[in-house]
């Protein structure tokens, strides 16, 4: 197959090819770092709870570094057989934040590592089968995961934002004022700055955060001695606490590295997307050399020593945010990342972040991932199946968040599988997908009348036809005028018996084969040059139509019967 | 579908809604024709409500046109859809047409004359 060049969206300014220059490259990737620290408090409440030192976290997290960094720049690769070639960070993210307790508690920092790798395996395995599953991700699948996997974030976002957690769980005002002040700032620099400063409006806005935080307090001294006190140069502690494996703990691990990579999916799909003006359906040779890329990321996660990772679906908000989808950030964000790791001084700024601040740049970057999953929903025609499949994993995906502790009472296996809101949608639409594919025949007959029926016949056929094979929109309203044009270059040609028309669909192509008894008419390349004094306008116009909404004409006779081959690209 | 046929300012305004094909474009033959019969004017075609148009629809159009042409009068078309714009750009029947953005400006624009 032919592989097509992508067209960079006009809201770009940095499109996946482009090459930035270094400095604007180094600080795009440095901004994407300040998203992907926020997720550094997954190791620190990783140690904290199975008794671990601060000494032991701050390992986790430079070893965090180096193994997110290394897949951040291998997800980057556009050539070879791994990575999916998009800006696409990873980070330890919360898809294995309960796996890894479990395995924490029972084994320590070791059980944890080498169940990572263990789950890498699975996903590098994963990977190799992705290619031929295109069936179980439709638009309406792989739009809800992403809708979802903004989602999921809210409940991190918001506490953070508002200052509240469970020690405290009234409004903080002065929290609030940052958090409030932070995302403004980061809105305003978007929406109304031009080149640079939509590019970096997070960067600014977190910059701004950090200063009010520091005059009103909630960034003290004691945090700036954190920075201070960490030595300027430290070589990372490679396996310091080894590695160990139990068979036990499997089943969660490989229950967090499925869920993981469905969400990798997700997120890849809003990568081919936005950064193609011309994005019809998922690319899934570059899912799955993405989904290599997380694997083999979680594998140096378990050698290195560090906490599961999966892609961050925050920074590519971000990368939507700012317009800036340049690979080479990719390689710069990961690049710069590495080196953090071996310069503690420099990595402490990131850890010391103030809440509100982290609340305000999640909120900032989460919304673009929600528009970009409602955008790959409506993509397509939705019929009563398709909306059941959004509609019930949906609302049964937001019941984790607004019932906590629904799923809580499941067997174990069963709990770990309902792990999140993103877990419970992605398994809803998944097997609802599959449910409600029964009955749907990708083939539909319909039969025309010429001189009697109107295009009331074919808009209704085509369009029920259209929510139930989930195509796009334009496609069908094409197939459809084509076909009325036939229907009525039937009847001037004095067709008198019915016209059968048979329609077959699958996700490349829309053939639709129109059989009647008379004889073939010539396509014309032009139309008609005047209208008045030619008899055979008429057919010439409706021949031209005819050619111009189908990609591909082709006539055929035997015995009087002529069937005429309408082919439609999808 | 439906035609809406009023007038302002004196000049004959049809507002359609629907899709013309060959079932009705033979009303919306009738109606031109009925304004061409009663007083030959310029007159303004609203196809604001009109997202498809199929070949017959566009020969009733240009047949119109052709007939009010020795009467110094023409039909305005305004407030075209994409889909039925492409598909008369396409034709190159567009270019037979006056052709307004909206009904507003096709008045002011026929009032000044």
């Amino acid at each position: 197959m032919m592989t097509r060049m992508a067209r960079k969206p006009s809201n770009l300014i940095y499109g996946i090819e482009d090459q930035p220059s270094l400095a604007t490259t180094l600080i795009l990737g440095l901004q994407h770092i300040f998203i992907l620290s926020i997720a550094f408090i997954f190791p620190v409440v990783i140690v904290g709870e199975i008794g671990g030192t601060p000494n032991d976290a701050q390992n986790l997290i430079c070893m965090a570094m180096l193994a997110t960094g290394f897949a951040t720049m291998i997800q980057s690769v556009n050539r070879g057989p791994i990575g999916s070639g998009y800006l696409c960070p990873l980070v330890n993210g919360p898809a294995f934040v309960p796996a890894s307790l479990l395995a924490g508690k029972a084994g320590g920092l070791a059980l944890i590592f080498g169940m990572t790798a263990f789950a890498g395996l699975f996903e590098v395995l994963f990977s190799r089968l992705v290619p031929r599953m295109r069936k179980f991700f439709p638009p309406e699948v792989t739009g809800t995961v992403v809708l979802m996997v903004g989602v999921e974030v809210i409940p991190i976002a918001i506490p953070k934002f508002f200052g509240v957690d469970q020690a405290h769980p009234a409004i903080h005002p002065l929290s609030l004022l940052v958090a409030v002040i932070t995302l403004m700032a980061m809105a305003a620099f978007n929406v109304w700055g031009r080149g640079k400063l939509r590019l970096y409006s997070l960067l600014i806005g977190m910059a701004i955060g950090y200063a009010v935080s520091f005059g009103c307090g909630l960034l003290s001294m004691e945090n700036i001695e954190v920075i201070t006190s960490s030595p300027p140069f430290r070589v990372p502690q490679v396996g310091r606490f080894g590695i160990s494996f139990d068979l036990a703990l499997a089943m969660p691990f490989l229950v967090a590295a499925l869920s993981s990579a469905l969400k990798t999916m997700g997120d890849l799909t809003t990568c081919q997307k936005i950064n193609d003006a011309d994005w019809k359906r998922i690319d899934m040779i570059s899912i799955s050399k993405g989904l290599l890329a997380c694997g083999a990321g979680n594998i140096a996660s378990g050698l290195l020593g560090a906490l599961g990772q999966s892609v961050s679906s925050s920074n590519i908000g971000l990368a939507i945010a700012t317009g800036a989808t340049s690979r080479r950030i990719g390689y710069a964000a990961g690049g710069l990342l590495m080196l953090l790791a071996f310069f503690p001084q420099l990595a402490a700024i990131f850890v010391i972040m103030p809440t509100p601040v982290m609340g305000a740049s999640l909120i900032f970057a989460v919304c673009f991932m929600i528009l970009a999953g409602i955008q790959i929903i409506t993509s397509r025609m939705i019929d009563a199946r398709k909306t059941f499949v959004i509609g019930f994993s949906m609302i049964f995906g937001l019941s984790f968040d607004f019932i906590p502790g629904l799923y809580a009472g499941l067997p174990p296996t069963w709990s770990s599988l309902f792990s999140s809101s993103l877990a419970v949608a992605t398994i809803c639409a998944v097997s609802l997908n599959l449910l409600f594919r029964l009955g749907v025949s990708k083939r539909a007959k319909l039969q025309l009348q010429p001189g009697v029926d109107s295009s009331q016949a074919i808009f209704e056929f085509m369009e029920k036809q259209g929510g139930a094979w989930g195509a796009r929109k334009e496609v069908i309203y094409n197939a459809i005028a084509a076909l009325n044009e036939m229907l009525e270059a039937a009847e001037i040609i004095g067709i008198k018996d019915k016209v059968e028309v048979d329609v077959q669909f699958d996700e490349f192509n829309l053939d639709a084969r129109a059989s009647y008894r008379g004889e073939p008419f010539e396509i014309p390349r032009m139309p008609p040059a005047s209208m008045a004094e030619d008899r055979t306008a008429p057919l010439h116009l409706a021949a031209y139509m005819i050619g111009r909404y189908a990609d591909r004409v082709a006539f055929s006779s035997k015995d009087g019967m002529t069937e005429l081959l309408l082919h439609f690209d999808h | 579908m439906e035609i809406i046929n009023t007038s302002i300012q004196g000049i004959p305004v049809l507002a359609v809604t629907g899709r013309i094909d060959a079932v009705t474009a033979k009303e919306l033959d009738s109606a031109i024709c009925g304004i061409i019969k009663e007083k030959a004017a310029t007159m303004v075609l609203d196809l604001k409500g009109v997202d498809y148009i199929s070949s017959s629809g566009l020969r009733v159009l240009m047949a119109a046109q052709k007939s009010l042409r020795p009467l110094r009068c023409e039909i305005c078309l305004t407030c075209l859809q994409p889909m039925v714009r492409e598909v008369m750009e396409a034709t190159g029947i567009a270019g037979l047409f006056t052709i307004h953005p909206d009904r507003k400006e096709a008045i002011t624009a026929l009032l000044h004359t």
